[in-house]
């Protein structure tokens, strides 16, 4: 397979685990189309932060090694977005805290 | 100058790449030997206990053994340092976790020997002027070399996926006239390797040359020419193929019979690759241990038209 179509099948299967993890966070549900704006661009770093923790899932990253210096940003990140939804702890120490 | 020295298993790689390295110094070429094969046996061969970091072997010849894992296991100490001045103290624990997890996704051994190799790349020219790599067997070998192409997609396909995201962070802060981020550390970053990377491709295809070594059998030959193939694919040049331990030819009975094989292998082995671009080199079963600066330099007669113009020609 090629690169690129591992990427894509690697990419559909993100936005379906990511999809069923919204469900539960229905908070980020936005009415007016400014907010809607913010959120496709949270969607999007929603989906790279998944695919850079995607060892926390269980899925391999064959791009791990070359991604490392990711990890604490997109840890911060997340941090910062459980925050945002209104926790002070994600409740999985194996993803944040 | 890069040149690999690749093959099946017990080819004789390393006593080639050892001996190679040896005769270039010799002519006053600064070398460093290095082997990236996880059970290395350069230190050996050479007679000198040898590390990640080159040292000084000979006149104008370094050499070091180097390791994924070692790589890896650094890599991940200074992500980590730098990460305690860049994110909350609470999430530390989580980070160092997502580090431990990401060393131990299958790849990230080659991709961090790739690393270190990319710094001895970069510094040839500089602190030496030939690199001779004593590869690991020819499967580690390519991967070792197509990692950047398989590599670079993905990192494309992440620093798209990253700016886009502040692209429109950035036009929804613009309408409600607050200022965005200029600089995205993360997005930096992950551009910096890629065009490490990048870098690392294109010299290997302008400047290294990949020398596949063989013994004169039909087994070899086949994944020989297997991996000529796969090398091409990857845009990485052919050196003269080495056809090592070849018998003399004034044998009888048992040996006799095997000399009649080896002249079918390297007949196909002339077809194949025998045109003016690559050449095939026949090294003869050679006596001695083979193993010891001295002795290695006597073999190396055998290299001569291997060697690139030396600085006393040129
Ligand atoms: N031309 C030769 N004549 C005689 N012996 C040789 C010759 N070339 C290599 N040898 C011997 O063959 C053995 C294997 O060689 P070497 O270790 O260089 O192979 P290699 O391809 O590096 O093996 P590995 O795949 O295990 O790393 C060694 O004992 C070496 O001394
Ligand atoms: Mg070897």
């Amino acid at each position: 397979m090629t690169a690129g179509g591992r990427w894509r099948r690697l990419g559909a299967r993100l936005l379906r685990y990511w999809r069923r993890f919204e469900r539960g966070h229905e908070l980020l549900l936005v009415s007016r189309w400014r907010q809607g704006l913010r959120k496709e661009a949270r969607r999007r770093d929603d989906t790279l932060r998944t695919l850079l923790l995607l060892e926390s899932l269980g899925v391999d990253n064959p791009v791990a090694y070359e991604t490392l210096d990711a990890v604490p940003y997109l840890v911060a990140d997340f941090h910062a977005w459980h925050r945002r939804m209104g926790r002070d702890e994600f409740g999985d120490a194996g993803v944040c805290c | 100058m890069i040149r690999f020295f690749g093959g099946k298993g017990g080819v004789g790689k390393t006593t080639l790449a050892a001996a190679f390295a040896v005769r270039q110094a010799r002519r006053g070429v600064r070398t460093l030997v290095v082997s990236t094969d996880p059970a290395h046996s350069l230190g050996d061969v050479l007679g000198e206990s040898l590390s990640d970091e080159p040292r000084s072997v000979g006149e104008s010849l370094l050499a070091a053994e180097i390791s994924g894992e070692r790589q890896a296991s650094n890599r991940v100490a200074e992500v980590l340092e730098d990460a305690r001045h860049a994110v909350p103290r609470e999430v530390l624990p989580a980070v160092e976790r997502h580090l431990r997890r990401a060393v131990d996704s299958p790849g990230t051994v080659e991709s961090a020997l790739l690393d270190r190799l990319t710094d001895l790349v970069e510094r040839t020219g500089r602190d030496w002027d030939l690199l001779v790599v004593d590869s690991a067997p020819t499967g580690h070998m390519l991967r070792l070399l197509s990692l950047p192409a398989l590599l670079t997609p993905w990192i494309e396909g992440l620093a798209h996926n990253r700016k886009q995201a502040r692209d429109v962070d950035r036009f929804a802060d613009g309408l409600l006239g607050e200022v965005g981020p200029q600089n995205d550390p993360l997005l930096e970053r992950l551009q910096n390797r890629r065009r490490r990377l990048e870098a690392l491709q294109s010299r290997l295809r302008e400047d290294a040359r990949v020398h596949l070594v063989l013994v004169p059998e039909r087994l070899p030959l086949a994944e020989t020419e297997r991996a000529a193939d796969q090398l091409a694919e990857a845009g990485v040049s052919l050196g003269a193929v080495l056809v090592n331990r070849v018998a003399s030819g004034d044998e009888s009975g048992v040996l006799a019979r095997r000399r009649t094989q080896e002249r079918a292998v390297l007949a196909r082995v002339r077809e194949r690759f025998g045109g003016e671009e690559t050449g095939v080199l026949t090294v003869p079963l050679l006596p001695g241990e083979l193993t010891g600066v001295a002795d290695l330099a006597e073999a190396s007669g055998w290299l001569q038209s291997l060697d690139p113009p030396g600085p006393r020609e040129a």
